[in-house]
């Protein structure tokens, strides 16, 4: 039975290869359009992912990570004093251009961290010493930076190198792994004293306080502890979800809510889904329609409904599985060009394969489903009409 | 069946599973390349000392405050006694002002001195040459031979020496107070220790001039052997600091660092917050209470006035 | 062979069969009698449009009927259920198609096997029988390859290998010779005869072929929904085919 249905489907090479060939588009539409809208969307956080601290104290009315209302310096005391916080440390984030030595222009995301737990630092060191942070004008930079701070493809900016920050000297001590930002702009650490000094006076600077919960306590609790206590919006710091006071989520919901990027987004991937449940469902009911006579032959010769519908639902769910797989493999394809390039953003969480597979597999149950009514209608002495 | 056929079946066949490991080896690869959790700062900060606390920035200053030593009048400093971190005893000479045009005077005193001596000396012997001629007037007993007019002139003639001689002796003593007030003057140009203690800054040399309101004072002089901490709480926590609360601090950027604080006093006047950071762009726009707290030197790591610390005080929630 | 080894195996008595609605409704069956007897070939022939086809239909239990009886090899088939039909026709009636409706996606030998795997054979027992089948109807050679590479006589003959392999009792045949030569026609008609000489099997076929007719042992006419003539033919010598040019 099961080899019957197989052979069916595999029998004919042409219309094996247009089932298999919509699924891999639907597959690979699906998958891929909504990994790099997932990615997009991370993008926006990326900050927070960069900033390893599992709180963010930032002003009350704050959303969103790339838009800060900057708080006073007292406020980092303020948070330390909260009973539930182990730790609270000052955090620098902001815009700031550079100029290299050609005169040139970029602009960078410049993060200042505190010189003496240097907590907020980069997590992951390529090349150069993290507390050589703590000499005089020196920052670190992501790998980004080396690409878009570097005068050609054959002078890479290196460590030791030199550019300034608004006419103040910056030394580069270290080289970094970072998540890129949102504006595209490479990310630069230095100390937050040291970051004070590069952006031009303002009456707040502070943009944000990073703390973190003591032993025994989620972050959960502590971050409604310090709003509670000082009336500052603190947001924990884990990735997005389902949880409000994650600042990862409310950056991206921020995001949806009062820019057109995800619909504009979020169209194409509704479009891609559409067009591949369409190509599918299409394609594999033209295959149960092309097969009608023999299945009606088959029903004649007594083969019973179930066991036609069994066929019609292996070879969907076979067709549907290798389709969904070529998909993937393709999938794979793109997403390892754009993870070494770092571009498109590329993000796929589990969800997203496994959304996928559910969803092709039930478009093609739908088509199944749609065959066995079509053959359930199908009248065995139809056969004796030719 | 023909070639073809059967690479399309065997090849997807095989490109399925392909992809599925494919995807997998992404998820890896993703995962891999992903920010690490947030965690602790590479060198974690200190433990909080207490359970509830109240955290501020403070600064390290001698104990009773420093003493930013003044000068009495503007001049040319000569000499300066002693060196950043010498300990002085009270009275010890720090430094000395020029005082040539008093001294000038001084020996111009002196000269008068010196003049009024000796005009002393010439009344007492006018005194004696008009007391040896009354005596010798006086011992003639015979009324003839001198007139009572002559010896009443003589009488005359002593008191009015005698009081010559007085007159000298006053000149004397007013050319002498007027040498006191001078070596007092003099003396006033050399500015001693008010007090015992260590020099903890010198921004005078021999040679400078020495204004009465300098930008920064000549010279400071502390207690360091016991330190005291001025600590800014913020205002909003101005209503958890109570008399007597205990306090803990750690020098700033080496959190492993960290001694006692006992409490001395609560400013009574909320002040502007200094600039503490040292950054020039900072802004005032917080007012902080000062809280004063001593505490022992440690022996070791050596500290020093004027060092950033981040205060914890043991104070409760509301 | 006699007449007293001879069954009645089909026996249908007062079928009515109406097509379509209102005006457009159009009785197929009126009242038909019929009877079909083992060790025989039965042809019911006739017009085209006489309803042939749709009684035969009944008699293999794919059609339903509005009233009357048919019973087959002592199934009451007016009386039994969607799935006990079912099963009937995959026991007991080999199909032998106007069109073939051989599978193309399938070689020949698998075609062949259809109807053992419906009836729950395993795979290699079905190889095996139906190679038999395929050696019986002299296409042994053949099983490997897809049938449309045969010939229309060599497909006719994989059809009723399929028919054939399960080795049901009935076997039903809808114009087995329309697409064949007459050469071709022989030979399938002389593989008819030899599955009905078996004492325990009919053969029904329908045709409008009087080239084959001779064939047969007995023949109902069929018009317009009635048999009007059912006679049966003693052969006392070999059945011939009937060639175009002898006519």
């Amino acid at each position: 039975m099961f080899g019957l249905a197989l052979k069916m489907l595999f029998g004919d090479t042409a219309k094996y290869l247009m089932l298999v060939a919509g699924l891999f588009f639907a597959t690979f539409l699906i998958v891929q359009q909504a990994s790099v809208f997932c990615g997009l969307m991370m993008w926006t956080s990326s900050t927070l992912k960069n900033v390893g601290a599992p709180i963010f104290v930032v002003e009350e009315r704050v959303e969103q990570i790339n838009e800060i209302n900057p708080l006073r310096d007292t406020d980092v005391s303020r948070v330390r004093s909260v009973t539930a916080v182990r730790w609270a440390m000052p955090l620098y984030s902001g815009i700031q251009r550079v100029r290299l030595e050609s005169g040139s222009f970029k602009t960078v995301q410049l993060l200042g961290i505190d010189a003496a737990s240097l907590a907020g630092a980069p997590a992951r060191m390529v090349e150069g010493n993290l507390e050589d942070l703590r000499l005089p004008n020196t920052v670190i930079i992501d790998e980004l930076a080396v690409t878009r701070l570097s005068e050609d493809r054959n002078h890479p900016i290196q460590v030791g190198d030199r550019f300034e920050i608004n006419d103040i000297e910056a030394r580069v001590v270290g080289i970094c792994k970072a998540m890129r930002s949102f504006t595209g702009g490479p990310y630069l650490w230095t100390t937050y004293e040291r970051a004070l000094q590069y952006t031009p006076p303002q009456r707040k600077m502070l943009s944000a306080v990073i703390a973190a919960p003591i032993d025994g306590m989620t972050a959960d609790d502590a971050a409604a502890e310090i709003t509670r206590k000082t009336g500052l919006r603190a947001y924990v710091n884990r990735g997005f979800g389902d949880n409000p006071g994650d600042f990862n989520t409310s950056t991206i919901w921020w995001y949806v809510r009062n820019t057109g990027i995800p619909i504009s987004f979020g169209t194409t991937v509704v479009i891609g889904f559409i067009v591949g449940v369409a190509i599918a469902c299409q394609t594999f009911y033209a295959f149960v329609l092309d097969n009608l006579t023999y299945l009606g032959a088959l029903k004649a010769m007594g083969m019973s409904n179930a066991r036609l519908s069994l066929m019609l639902v292996i070879q969907s769910a076979t067709v549907g599985m290798i389709g969904f797989g070529i998909g993937l493999l393709a999938t794979a394809g793109f997403a390892y060009a754009a993870i070494e390039h770092q571009q498109p953003p590329f993000v796929m969480p589990w969800q997203i394969p496994v959304v996928a597979f559910v969803v092709i597999q039930v478009i093609c149950m739908m088509a199944a489903l749609m065959g066995i009514f079509r053959l359930s209608l199908y009248e065995p002495a139809m056969v004796f009409r030719a | 069946m023909g070639i073809f056929s059967k690479l399309i079946r065997y090849g997807t066949i095989v490109a399925a599973p392909a992809g599925v490991v494919a995807i997998l080896g992404i998820a890896r690869l993703q995962a891999e390349r992903q920010m690490p959790p947030a965690g602790d700062p590479p060198l974690p900060p200190a433990a909080k000392p207490y359970v509830q606390s109240v955290s501020a920035t403070g600064i390290l200053e001698a104990l009773s405050e420093n003493v930013s030593i003044g000068v009495p009048q503007a001049g040319l400093v000569t000499e300066v006694k002693v060196k950043v971190n010498e300990s002085v005893k009270i009275g010890d000479v720090l430094f000395r002002l020029d005082d040539r045009d008093l001294r000038a005077q001084e020996v111009s005193a002196k000269a008068r001195l010196e003049v009024a001596r000796a005009n002393i000396a010439v009344s007492e012997a006018q005194l004696g040459k008009t007391k040896s001629q009354l005596a010798r007037l006086s011992a003639v007993s015979d009324p003839r031979a001198v007139s009572v007019e002559d010896l009443e002139n003589r009488r005359q003639d002593v008191a009015v020496v005698t009081a010559q001689l007085d007159s000298a002796r006053a000149g004397v003593s007013a050319v002498e107070g007027e040498l006191k007030s001078l070596t007092l003057l003099i003396d006033r140009l050399t500015v001693r220790a008010p007090r015992d203690g260590t020099v903890i800054q010198v921004n005078i040399r021999g040679g400078e001039y020495a204004a009465t309101a300098p930008k920064e004072p000549a010279m400071i002089i502390g207690e360091t052997d016991r330190l005291q901490v001025r600590a800014d709480v913020d205002e909003q926590n101005a209503t958890r600091i109570r008399p007597g609360q205990r306090g803990r601090a750690s020098l700033k950027g080496d959190p492993s660092v960290n001694f006692p604080l006992d409490f001395v006093r609560v400013e009574p006047y909320v002040i502007p917050k200094a600039s503490l950071t040292g950054a020039g762009t900072e802004r005032v726009d917080t007012r902080v209470l000062q809280v004063i707290f001593s505490l022992d030197r440690p022996e070791n790591p050596p500290v020093y006035v004027g060092q950033q610390v981040d205060v914890f005080i043991e104070a409760p929630e509301h | 062979m006699t007449e007293t080894h001879k069954k009645q195996v089909v026996d249908v008595r007062g079928v009515e069969k109406h097509f379509g609605d209102g005006p457009d409704r159009i009785h197929v069956l009126k009242q038909v009698n019929l009877q079909a007897y083992s060790g025989e070939i039965l042809m019911l022939v006739g017009p085209s449009g006489c309803g042939k086809t749709t009684l035969l239909s009944a008699i293999a239990g794919t059609l339903r009927i509005e009233s009357g009886e048919i019973e087959v090899f002592n199934n009451p088939l007016h009386r039994m259920s969607g799935g006990a039909l079912t099963r009937f026709r995959a026991e007991h009636i080999g199909f032998i198609f106007q069109q073939f409706n051989l599978i193309p996606t399938l070689s020949v030998a698998e075609n062949v096997g259809v109807p053992l795997l419906i009836q729950g054979v395993s795979n290699g027992e079905a190889r095996k029988r139906s190679r038999a089948a395929l050696d019986a109807v002299g296409l042994g050679d053949r099983w490997r390859e897809r049938p449309n590479k045969l010939s229309g006589g060599q497909q006719q003959r994989v059809a009723i290998a399929r028919a054939l392999v399960h080795e049901p009792p009935l076997v039903i045949c809808d114009e087995p010779t329309a697409a064949l030569d007459a050469q071709n026609g022989e030979i399938v008609l002389e593989l008819f005869r030899n599955v009905a000489r078996s004492p325990d099997r009919a053969v029904i076929i329908v045709t409008h072929d009087n080239r084959i007719f001779s064939y047969a042992d007995r023949i109902a006419r069929m018009d317009d929904g009635e048999i009007v003539e059912e006679r049966k033919q003693e052969h006392l010598h070999a059945p011939h085919f009937i060639h175009e040019h002898a006519i």
